[in-house]
Protein backbone atom coordinates (compact mmCIF):
# COMPACT_ATOMS: atom_id res chain seq x y z
CA UNK A 1 0.00 0.00 0.00
CA UNK A 2 1.20 3.23 -0.96
CA UNK A 3 1.24 6.03 1.37
CA UNK A 4 2.54 10.09 2.00
CA UNK A 5 3.21 11.39 5.17
CA UNK A 6 4.75 14.43 6.20
CA UNK A 7 5.19 15.24 10.06
CA UNK A 8 6.00 18.59 10.80
CA UNK A 9 7.40 19.72 8.20
CA UNK A 10 9.13 23.21 7.38
CA UNK A 11 10.89 23.85 4.27
CA UNK A 12 13.09 27.17 3.91
CA UNK A 13 14.84 27.90 0.46
CA UNK A 14 18.23 29.71 0.47
CA UNK A 15 18.03 33.08 -2.06
CA UNK A 16 21.62 32.37 -2.57
CA UNK A 17 23.14 35.62 -3.52
CA UNK A 18 26.45 35.61 -4.58
CA UNK A 19 28.00 38.63 -5.50
CA UNK A 20 31.16 40.56 -4.92
CA UNK A 21 29.18 43.36 -3.64
CA UNK A 22 27.52 41.26 -1.49
CA UNK A 23 30.25 40.68 0.94
CA UNK A 24 30.30 44.66 1.63
CA UNK A 25 26.73 45.62 2.31
CA UNK A 26 25.45 45.20 5.51
CA UNK A 27 23.12 41.78 5.85
CA UNK A 28 19.48 43.27 5.22
CA UNK A 29 17.07 44.06 7.46
CA UNK A 30 14.23 41.25 8.26
CA UNK A 31 12.01 42.21 5.86
CA UNK A 32 8.42 43.02 6.63
CA UNK A 33 7.42 39.98 4.41
CA UNK A 34 7.49 37.26 6.82
CA UNK A 35 8.17 34.59 4.50
CA UNK A 36 12.41 35.78 4.15
CA UNK A 37 14.34 34.36 6.55
CA UNK A 38 17.77 35.45 7.52
CA UNK A 39 20.44 33.19 8.51
CA UNK A 40 23.78 34.20 9.36
CA UNK A 41 24.53 36.08 5.98
CA UNK A 42 22.47 34.51 3.49
CA UNK A 43 18.53 35.09 2.94
CA UNK A 44 16.38 32.27 3.06
CA UNK A 45 12.42 31.81 1.79
CA UNK A 46 10.57 30.12 4.13
CA UNK A 47 8.54 27.96 1.22
CA UNK A 48 6.32 25.69 3.88
CA UNK A 49 5.78 25.81 7.28
CA UNK A 50 4.54 23.24 10.12
CA UNK A 51 3.12 20.87 7.50
CA UNK A 52 1.99 17.68 8.51
CA UNK A 53 -0.74 15.49 6.54
CA UNK A 54 -0.92 11.92 5.27
CA UNK A 55 -2.37 10.57 1.94
CA UNK A 56 -3.45 7.22 1.62
CA UNK A 57 -3.60 4.92 -1.11
CA UNK A 58 -6.59 5.52 -3.49
CA UNK A 59 -6.97 9.14 -2.84
CA UNK A 60 -6.93 11.96 -5.31
CA UNK A 61 -5.73 15.39 -3.96
CA UNK A 62 -5.81 18.81 -5.05
CA UNK A 63 -3.08 21.85 -4.18
CA UNK A 64 -5.09 24.89 -4.33
CA UNK A 65 -3.69 28.86 -3.52
CA UNK A 66 -2.43 31.46 -4.96
CA UNK A 67 0.92 31.89 -6.91
CA UNK A 68 3.91 31.70 -4.55
CA UNK A 69 1.74 29.47 -1.68
CA UNK A 70 4.29 26.74 -1.83
CA UNK A 71 1.99 23.54 -4.15
CA UNK A 72 5.08 23.61 -5.75
CA UNK A 73 7.60 23.47 -3.19
CA UNK A 74 5.06 20.70 -1.77
CA UNK A 75 5.37 18.37 -4.48
CA UNK A 76 8.56 18.76 -4.62
CA UNK A 77 9.54 17.54 -1.46
CA UNK A 78 6.76 14.87 -1.60
CA UNK A 79 8.89 13.43 -4.89
CA UNK A 80 11.48 13.68 -3.02
CA UNK A 81 13.39 16.70 -4.83
CA UNK A 82 13.10 18.69 -1.62
CA UNK A 83 14.81 17.17 1.30
CA UNK A 84 12.54 19.15 4.46
CA UNK A 85 14.45 21.72 6.48
CA UNK A 86 12.67 20.62 9.59
CA UNK A 87 10.61 17.50 10.06
CA UNK A 88 10.11 14.37 8.12
CA UNK A 89 8.79 12.74 5.12
CA UNK A 90 7.85 8.90 4.77
CA UNK A 91 6.84 7.27 1.42
CA UNK A 92 6.17 4.35 -0.54
CA UNK A 93 5.33 3.40 -3.50
CA UNK A 94 6.84 4.21 -6.83
CA UNK A 95 6.23 8.13 -7.39
CA UNK A 96 6.10 9.29 -10.95
CA UNK A 97 6.51 13.43 -11.27
CA UNK A 98 4.68 15.58 -14.31
CA UNK A 99 6.32 18.69 -13.24
CA UNK A 100 7.25 19.65 -16.33
CA UNK A 101 6.12 18.13 -19.76
CA UNK A 102 9.42 17.49 -21.58
CA UNK A 103 11.64 16.03 -19.07
CA UNK A 104 15.20 14.66 -20.69
CA UNK A 105 13.42 15.97 -23.90
CA UNK A 106 16.02 16.82 -26.91
CA UNK A 107 14.14 19.06 -28.82
CA UNK A 108 15.91 18.24 -32.16
CA UNK A 109 15.09 14.68 -31.21
CA UNK A 110 11.68 12.84 -32.80
CA UNK A 111 8.57 11.83 -30.35
CA UNK A 112 9.44 8.72 -30.97
CA UNK A 113 13.25 9.37 -29.80
CA UNK A 114 12.36 11.45 -27.40
CA UNK A 115 10.14 8.34 -25.45
CA UNK A 116 13.39 6.36 -24.83
CA UNK A 117 15.16 9.60 -24.04
CA UNK A 118 12.48 10.47 -21.14
CA UNK A 119 11.86 7.13 -20.14
CA UNK A 120 15.50 6.14 -19.67
CA UNK A 121 15.98 9.19 -18.03
CA UNK A 122 13.04 8.37 -15.82
CA UNK A 123 14.80 5.16 -15.37
CA UNK A 124 12.49 2.74 -16.67
CA UNK A 125 14.59 -0.30 -18.48
CA UNK A 126 14.60 -0.99 -21.81
CA UNK A 127 12.14 -4.26 -21.58
CA UNK A 128 9.86 -1.69 -19.90
CA UNK A 129 9.96 0.76 -22.87
CA UNK A 130 9.21 -1.51 -25.24
CA UNK A 131 6.62 -3.22 -23.40
CA UNK A 132 4.84 0.46 -22.90
CA UNK A 133 5.96 2.09 -25.84
CA UNK A 134 2.91 1.55 -28.44
CA UNK A 135 0.90 2.61 -25.55
CA UNK A 136 2.38 5.77 -25.39
CA UNK A 137 2.09 6.61 -29.02
CA UNK A 138 -1.53 5.56 -29.17
CA UNK A 139 -2.14 7.32 -25.60
CA UNK A 140 -0.24 11.04 -26.93
CA UNK A 141 -2.18 10.71 -30.34
CA UNK A 142 0.05 12.45 -32.36
CA UNK A 143 -0.84 11.17 -35.41
CA UNK A 144 2.77 11.91 -37.85
CA UNK A 145 4.10 13.77 -35.84
CA UNK A 146 5.04 11.04 -33.37
CA UNK A 147 8.18 11.00 -36.18
CA UNK A 148 8.72 14.57 -36.30
CA UNK A 149 11.42 16.84 -33.87
CA UNK A 150 9.80 17.76 -30.94
CA UNK A 151 10.64 21.39 -31.65
CA UNK A 152 7.59 21.47 -33.88
CA UNK A 153 5.35 20.22 -31.52
CA UNK A 154 2.58 22.87 -29.67
CA UNK A 155 2.94 23.19 -26.07
CA UNK A 156 -0.36 20.91 -25.41
CA UNK A 157 1.16 17.95 -27.73
CA UNK A 158 4.59 18.00 -25.44
CA UNK A 159 2.68 17.64 -22.44
CA UNK A 160 0.97 14.79 -24.34
CA UNK A 161 3.69 13.17 -24.89
CA UNK A 162 5.18 13.65 -21.16
CA UNK A 163 1.88 12.66 -19.53
CA UNK A 164 1.70 9.68 -21.79
CA UNK A 165 5.26 8.86 -20.46
CA UNK A 166 4.87 9.75 -17.35
CA UNK A 167 1.88 7.32 -16.49
CA UNK A 168 2.83 4.45 -19.06
CA UNK A 169 4.29 2.62 -16.38
CA UNK A 170 1.57 2.68 -14.00
CA UNK A 171 2.95 4.83 -11.21
CA UNK A 172 1.94 4.10 -7.64
CA UNK A 173 1.66 7.63 -6.62
CA UNK A 174 1.19 10.45 -9.61
CA UNK A 175 2.53 14.31 -8.88
CA UNK A 176 1.22 16.50 -11.02
CA UNK A 177 2.04 20.38 -11.34
CA UNK A 178 -0.29 22.34 -13.51
CA UNK A 179 0.22 21.19 -16.53
CA UNK A 180 -2.64 20.08 -17.90
CA UNK A 181 -4.09 23.92 -19.37
CA UNK A 182 -2.05 23.15 -22.63
CA UNK A 183 -4.36 20.10 -23.34
CA UNK A 184 -7.50 20.36 -25.04
CA UNK A 185 -10.79 18.65 -23.94
CA UNK A 186 -10.48 15.24 -25.94
CA UNK A 187 -7.19 15.01 -24.32
CA UNK A 188 -8.49 15.72 -20.92
CA UNK A 189 -11.53 13.45 -21.08
CA UNK A 190 -8.32 10.31 -22.22
CA UNK A 191 -5.92 11.84 -18.97
CA UNK A 192 -9.01 11.56 -16.80
CA UNK A 193 -9.28 7.88 -17.99
CA UNK A 194 -6.13 6.68 -17.04
CA UNK A 195 -6.02 8.72 -14.09
CA UNK A 196 -9.35 7.01 -12.71
CA UNK A 197 -7.82 3.33 -13.89
CA UNK A 198 -4.62 4.24 -11.93
CA UNK A 199 -7.00 4.61 -8.95
CA UNK A 200 -8.55 1.45 -8.65
CA UNK A 201 -4.90 -0.11 -8.60
CA UNK A 202 -4.47 2.07 -5.24
CA UNK A 203 -2.60 4.68 -6.60
CA UNK A 204 -2.18 8.12 -4.68
CA UNK A 205 -2.82 11.52 -6.95
CA UNK A 206 -2.06 15.10 -5.91
CA UNK A 207 -2.15 18.01 -8.64
CA UNK A 208 -1.41 20.98 -7.97
CA UNK A 209 -3.88 23.73 -10.13
CA UNK A 210 -6.02 26.23 -10.56
CA UNK A 211 -8.53 24.85 -12.16
CA UNK A 212 -12.02 24.55 -10.08
CA UNK A 213 -13.33 21.67 -12.99
CA UNK A 214 -10.14 19.72 -12.93
CA UNK A 215 -10.23 19.42 -9.19
CA UNK A 216 -13.52 18.35 -8.64
CA UNK A 217 -13.33 16.47 -11.75
CA UNK A 218 -10.34 14.49 -10.23
CA UNK A 219 -10.25 14.93 -6.93
CA UNK A 220 -11.79 14.06 -3.57
CA UNK A 221 -10.06 15.52 -1.19
CA UNK A 222 -8.20 19.52 -1.50
CA UNK A 223 -5.79 20.96 0.73
CA UNK A 224 -5.31 25.03 0.26
CA UNK A 225 -1.99 26.27 1.23
CA UNK A 226 -1.72 29.65 2.00
CA UNK A 227 1.85 31.33 2.49
CA UNK A 228 3.23 28.29 3.00
CA UNK A 229 0.76 26.82 5.31
CA UNK A 230 -2.49 24.46 4.95
CA UNK A 231 -5.36 26.53 5.19
CA UNK A 232 -7.87 23.74 4.75
CA UNK A 233 -7.78 20.25 4.60
CA UNK A 234 -10.85 18.19 3.59
CA UNK A 235 -13.57 17.99 1.08
CA UNK A 236 -13.37 19.34 -2.23
CA UNK A 237 -16.57 21.10 -2.32
CA UNK A 238 -15.70 22.95 1.12
CA UNK A 239 -12.31 23.82 0.33
CA UNK A 240 -12.99 25.55 -2.92
CA UNK A 241 -15.80 27.33 -1.53
CA UNK A 242 -13.83 28.81 1.25
CA UNK A 243 -10.73 29.72 -1.12
CA UNK A 244 -13.15 31.67 -3.42
CA UNK A 245 -14.67 33.31 -0.55
CA UNK A 246 -11.07 34.26 0.66
CA UNK A 247 -9.76 35.32 -2.38
CA UNK A 248 -13.08 37.19 -3.46
CA UNK A 249 -12.40 39.35 0.11
CA UNK A 250 -8.95 40.39 -0.88
CA UNK B 1 13.57 -8.39 -10.49
CA UNK B 2 16.00 -10.73 -11.61
CA UNK B 3 15.92 -13.86 -9.48
CA UNK B 4 18.56 -13.89 -6.98
CA UNK B 5 19.92 -16.19 -4.15
CA UNK B 6 21.31 -15.33 -1.13
CA UNK B 7 24.46 -17.27 -1.95
CA UNK B 8 24.92 -14.34 -4.13
CA UNK B 9 24.57 -11.48 -3.08
CA UNK B 10 27.12 -10.06 -5.15
CA UNK B 11 26.16 -10.86 -7.83
CA UNK B 12 23.00 -9.69 -7.42
CA UNK B 13 24.37 -6.36 -6.85
CA UNK B 14 26.49 -5.60 -9.72
CA UNK B 15 23.72 -7.13 -11.73
CA UNK B 16 21.59 -4.58 -10.40
CA UNK B 17 24.11 -1.57 -10.99
CA UNK B 18 25.06 -2.74 -14.31
CA UNK B 19 21.73 -2.57 -15.39
CA UNK B 20 20.72 0.89 -13.39
CA UNK B 21 23.59 2.44 -15.09
CA UNK B 22 23.49 1.05 -18.88
CA UNK B 23 21.06 3.39 -19.34
CA UNK B 24 23.36 6.21 -18.49
CA UNK B 25 25.29 5.19 -20.90
CA UNK B 26 23.22 4.83 -23.43
CA UNK B 27 22.24 7.98 -22.33
CA UNK B 28 25.74 9.45 -22.81
CA UNK B 29 25.75 8.06 -26.72
CA UNK B 30 22.68 9.77 -27.51
CA UNK B 31 24.07 12.85 -26.39
CA UNK B 32 27.07 12.24 -28.05
CA UNK B 33 25.65 11.85 -31.39
CA UNK B 34 22.93 14.15 -31.22
CA UNK B 35 25.38 16.76 -31.51
CA UNK B 36 26.31 16.05 -34.74
CA UNK B 37 22.69 15.43 -35.91
CA UNK B 38 22.20 17.06 -39.68
CA UNK B 39 25.93 16.80 -40.25
CA UNK B 40 27.16 15.16 -43.10
CA UNK B 41 29.84 13.43 -41.11
CA UNK B 42 28.59 13.02 -38.23
CA UNK B 43 30.50 11.94 -34.85
CA UNK B 44 33.38 11.68 -37.29
CA UNK B 45 33.94 15.06 -36.67
CA UNK B 46 35.12 14.11 -33.65
CA UNK B 47 38.06 12.66 -34.99
CA UNK B 48 38.52 15.33 -37.50
CA UNK B 49 39.07 17.87 -35.55
CA UNK B 50 41.44 16.35 -33.01
CA UNK B 51 43.74 15.29 -36.43
CA UNK B 52 43.65 18.92 -37.49
CA UNK B 53 44.13 20.21 -34.67
CA UNK B 54 47.61 17.75 -34.10
CA UNK B 55 48.27 18.26 -37.51
CA UNK B 56 48.50 22.30 -37.21
CA UNK B 57 50.13 22.58 -33.79
CA UNK B 58 52.69 19.67 -35.17
CA UNK B 59 53.22 21.24 -38.37
CA UNK B 60 54.32 24.73 -36.69
CA UNK B 61 56.06 23.28 -33.15
CA UNK B 62 58.19 20.60 -35.06
CA UNK B 63 60.49 23.17 -36.66
CA UNK B 64 60.39 25.72 -33.52
CA UNK B 65 61.57 23.46 -31.21
CA UNK B 66 64.36 21.53 -34.08
CA UNK B 67 62.23 18.06 -33.48
CA UNK B 68 61.87 15.46 -35.95
CA UNK B 69 58.48 15.97 -37.63
CA UNK B 70 57.52 11.79 -36.90
CA UNK B 71 58.66 11.47 -33.29
CA UNK B 72 56.98 14.94 -32.69
CA UNK B 73 53.81 14.46 -34.07
CA UNK B 74 53.40 10.70 -32.32
CA UNK B 75 54.25 12.79 -29.16
CA UNK B 76 52.26 15.33 -29.56
CA UNK B 77 49.20 13.38 -31.03
CA UNK B 78 49.42 10.90 -27.92
CA UNK B 79 49.37 13.69 -24.87
CA UNK B 80 47.16 16.05 -26.94
CA UNK B 81 44.77 12.62 -27.37
CA UNK B 82 44.93 12.18 -23.83
CA UNK B 83 44.77 16.18 -22.85
CA UNK B 84 41.53 16.45 -24.57
CA UNK B 85 39.71 13.82 -22.27
CA UNK B 86 41.06 15.25 -18.78
CA UNK B 87 40.63 18.75 -20.30
CA UNK B 88 36.93 18.35 -20.95
CA UNK B 89 36.32 16.99 -17.91
CA UNK B 90 37.48 19.82 -15.54
CA UNK B 91 35.97 22.46 -18.21
CA UNK B 92 33.13 20.68 -18.21
CA UNK B 93 32.72 20.42 -14.27
CA UNK B 94 31.64 23.62 -13.49
CA UNK B 95 28.49 23.36 -15.50
CA UNK B 96 27.83 19.56 -14.88
CA UNK B 97 25.13 20.00 -12.87
CA UNK B 98 23.89 23.86 -13.54
CA UNK B 99 23.25 22.52 -16.94
CA UNK B 100 21.41 19.80 -15.79
CA UNK B 101 19.32 21.74 -14.02
CA UNK B 102 15.90 21.28 -15.08
CA UNK B 103 16.15 17.79 -14.62
CA UNK B 104 17.01 17.77 -11.40
CA UNK B 105 14.21 19.93 -10.46
CA UNK B 106 11.62 18.11 -12.27
CA UNK B 107 12.57 14.80 -11.21
CA UNK B 108 14.23 12.90 -8.15
CA UNK B 109 17.88 12.33 -9.74
CA UNK B 110 20.58 10.61 -8.29
CA UNK B 111 24.04 12.41 -9.16
CA UNK B 112 26.13 9.40 -10.02
CA UNK B 113 23.49 8.72 -12.85
CA UNK B 114 24.13 12.36 -14.41
CA UNK B 115 27.59 11.96 -13.44
CA UNK B 116 28.23 8.22 -15.47
CA UNK B 117 25.87 10.15 -18.30
CA UNK B 118 28.62 12.79 -18.59
CA UNK B 119 31.39 10.07 -18.49
CA UNK B 120 29.97 8.13 -21.01
CA UNK B 121 29.54 11.05 -23.15
CA UNK B 122 33.43 11.99 -22.63
CA UNK B 123 34.51 8.33 -23.13
CA UNK B 124 32.32 7.74 -26.79
CA UNK B 125 34.21 10.92 -28.17
CA UNK B 126 37.41 9.35 -26.78
CA UNK B 127 36.99 6.39 -28.41
CA UNK B 128 35.76 8.20 -31.68
CA UNK B 129 39.12 9.87 -31.41
CA UNK B 130 41.79 6.36 -31.27
CA UNK B 131 42.13 6.54 -34.96
CA UNK B 132 44.23 9.41 -34.56
CA UNK B 133 47.22 8.48 -32.10
CA UNK B 134 46.46 4.61 -34.02
CA UNK B 135 47.67 6.22 -37.55
CA UNK B 136 50.57 8.87 -35.82
CA UNK B 137 51.69 5.18 -34.56
CA UNK B 138 51.30 3.38 -38.14
CA UNK B 139 53.11 6.04 -39.83
CA UNK B 140 55.91 6.77 -37.85
CA UNK B 141 56.24 4.49 -34.63
CA UNK B 142 58.10 1.65 -33.55
CA UNK B 143 57.10 -2.20 -33.45
CA UNK B 144 55.21 -2.07 -29.83
CA UNK B 145 55.16 -5.07 -26.98
CA UNK B 146 51.53 -5.91 -26.55
CA UNK B 147 52.21 -6.34 -23.19
CA UNK B 148 53.15 -2.89 -22.87
CA UNK B 149 49.61 -1.89 -24.09
CA UNK B 150 47.69 -3.70 -21.25
CA UNK B 151 48.70 -0.93 -19.16
CA UNK B 152 46.45 1.15 -21.33
CA UNK B 153 43.77 -0.85 -19.38
CA UNK B 154 44.19 0.66 -15.88
CA UNK B 155 45.01 3.52 -16.83
CA UNK B 156 41.95 4.19 -18.70
CA UNK B 157 39.76 3.13 -15.25
CA UNK B 158 42.09 5.63 -13.64
CA UNK B 159 41.30 8.31 -15.91
CA UNK B 160 37.31 6.89 -15.65
CA UNK B 161 37.75 7.94 -11.58
CA UNK B 162 39.65 11.39 -12.57
CA UNK B 163 36.70 12.04 -14.49
CA UNK B 164 34.07 11.16 -12.22
CA UNK B 165 36.04 13.31 -9.77
CA UNK B 166 36.14 16.59 -11.68
CA UNK B 167 32.44 16.21 -13.08
CA UNK B 168 31.27 15.88 -9.22
CA UNK B 169 33.73 18.08 -7.24
CA UNK B 170 33.58 20.84 -9.56
CA UNK B 171 30.25 20.46 -10.45
CA UNK B 172 28.86 20.80 -6.57
CA UNK B 173 31.18 23.64 -6.04
CA UNK B 174 30.01 25.42 -10.02
CA UNK B 175 26.60 25.31 -9.16
CA UNK B 176 26.85 27.53 -5.08
CA UNK B 177 30.00 29.89 -6.71
CA UNK B 178 28.98 31.29 -10.13
CA UNK B 179 32.62 31.84 -10.98
CA UNK B 180 33.83 28.61 -11.41
CA UNK B 181 32.71 28.10 -14.67
CA UNK B 182 34.82 31.43 -15.98
CA UNK B 183 37.98 30.59 -13.58
CA UNK B 184 37.87 26.67 -14.19
CA UNK B 185 38.57 27.12 -18.51
CA UNK B 186 41.03 29.84 -17.82
CA UNK B 187 43.08 27.79 -15.16
CA UNK B 188 42.77 25.26 -18.04
CA UNK B 189 43.95 27.15 -20.85
CA UNK B 190 47.26 27.82 -18.38
CA UNK B 191 47.63 24.18 -17.50
CA UNK B 192 47.70 23.58 -21.24
CA UNK B 193 50.84 25.36 -21.71
CA UNK B 194 52.40 24.54 -18.52
CA UNK B 195 52.07 21.29 -19.13
CA UNK B 196 54.35 18.89 -21.28
CA UNK B 197 51.87 18.48 -24.14
CA UNK B 198 53.57 20.55 -27.07
CA UNK B 199 57.10 20.99 -25.16
CA UNK B 200 59.40 18.19 -23.41
CA UNK B 201 60.00 18.85 -19.75
CA UNK B 202 63.68 17.28 -19.92
CA UNK B 203 65.51 19.70 -19.26
CA UNK B 204 66.26 23.45 -17.20
CA UNK B 205 62.63 25.19 -16.18
CA UNK B 206 60.41 22.58 -18.14
CA UNK B 207 61.63 20.09 -16.22
CA UNK B 208 60.81 22.12 -12.79
CA UNK B 209 57.25 23.38 -14.08
CA UNK B 210 56.74 19.44 -14.97
CA UNK B 211 57.50 18.06 -12.08
CA UNK B 212 55.17 19.71 -10.10
CA UNK B 213 52.54 19.51 -12.78
CA UNK B 214 50.42 16.93 -11.56
CA UNK B 215 49.22 16.87 -15.69
CA UNK B 216 52.65 15.46 -16.73
CA UNK B 217 52.25 12.10 -15.13
CA UNK B 218 49.21 11.67 -16.71
CA UNK B 219 50.56 12.81 -19.96
CA UNK B 220 53.19 10.20 -18.94
CA UNK B 221 51.38 7.13 -18.37
CA UNK B 222 49.29 7.88 -21.95
CA UNK B 223 53.02 8.04 -23.82
CA UNK B 224 55.28 5.48 -22.26
CA UNK B 225 53.65 2.23 -23.57
CA UNK B 226 53.06 3.37 -27.04
CA UNK B 227 56.87 4.81 -26.93
CA UNK B 228 58.01 1.02 -26.00
CA UNK B 229 58.58 1.80 -22.41
CA UNK B 230 57.71 1.36 -18.69
CA UNK B 231 55.90 4.36 -17.25
CA UNK B 232 57.93 5.55 -13.95
CA UNK B 233 56.59 4.40 -10.86
CA UNK B 234 55.92 7.84 -9.05
CA UNK B 235 53.70 8.34 -12.30
CA UNK B 236 51.31 5.17 -11.56
CA UNK B 237 51.54 6.31 -7.86
CA UNK B 238 50.89 10.04 -8.21
CA UNK B 239 47.71 9.63 -11.02
CA UNK B 240 46.36 6.56 -8.53
CA UNK B 241 46.48 8.91 -5.30
CA UNK B 242 44.44 12.09 -7.28
CA UNK B 243 42.40 9.86 -9.13
CA UNK B 244 41.41 7.47 -6.52
CA UNK B 245 41.72 9.96 -3.37
CA UNK B 246 39.66 12.27 -5.78
CA UNK B 247 36.61 10.14 -6.08
CA UNK B 248 36.30 9.20 -2.52
CA UNK B 249 36.04 12.76 -1.93
CA UNK B 250 33.70 12.94 -4.56
CA UNK B 251 31.73 10.27 -3.11
CA UNK B 252 31.67 12.03 0.02
CA UNK B 253 30.61 15.29 -1.08
CA UNK B 254 27.84 13.85 -2.91
CA UNK B 255 26.58 12.20 -0.44
CA UNK B 256 26.85 15.14 2.07
CA UNK B 257 25.86 18.20 -0.64
CA UNK B 258 23.06 15.87 -2.64
CA UNK B 259 20.00 17.21 -0.55
CA UNK B 260 21.76 20.69 -1.07
CA UNK B 261 22.49 20.96 -4.82
CA UNK B 262 19.13 21.50 -5.67
CA UNK B 263 18.66 25.09 -4.09
CA UNK B 264 22.15 26.22 -5.96
CA UNK B 265 20.57 25.25 -9.10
Amino acid sequence: MSYLRLTSVDLNLPVGEASLSALFKPAPKAASDNRIGQRGSGRYCKALHDITLEIKSGENVGLIGVNGAGKSSLLRVLAGIYAPTEGSFRSQGKISTLFAATVGMMDNASGRENIFLSARTLGLSRAQIAAVKDDIIEFADLGEFIDLPIRLYSAGMRMRLGFAIATAIQPEVLLVDEVFGAGDTAFQQRAKQRIFQMMKSAGILVMATHSDPLIKSFCDRVIWLHEGRIRFDGRVEDGLQQFRLATRAN
Amino acid sequence: MPNTTPSAPHLARAYHFIARYRGAVELGWYDFISRFRRSYFGPLWATFQLALWILSLGLVFHEALGEGFGDYLIYLGLGFYAWEFLSSSLVEGPTHFTSQSSLIRNVPTDISYLTIRKIAFLVFRTLFQIPVPIILIVLFGNLISPALLLLYVPFSILLIFFSYTCLVILGLIGARIRDARFLVPSLVRFLFFTSPIIWRGDAGIRKTISTYNPISYFLELARAPLEGRMPSLQAWIIVCTISLGGFLLAIWMQTVFRNRLIYSL
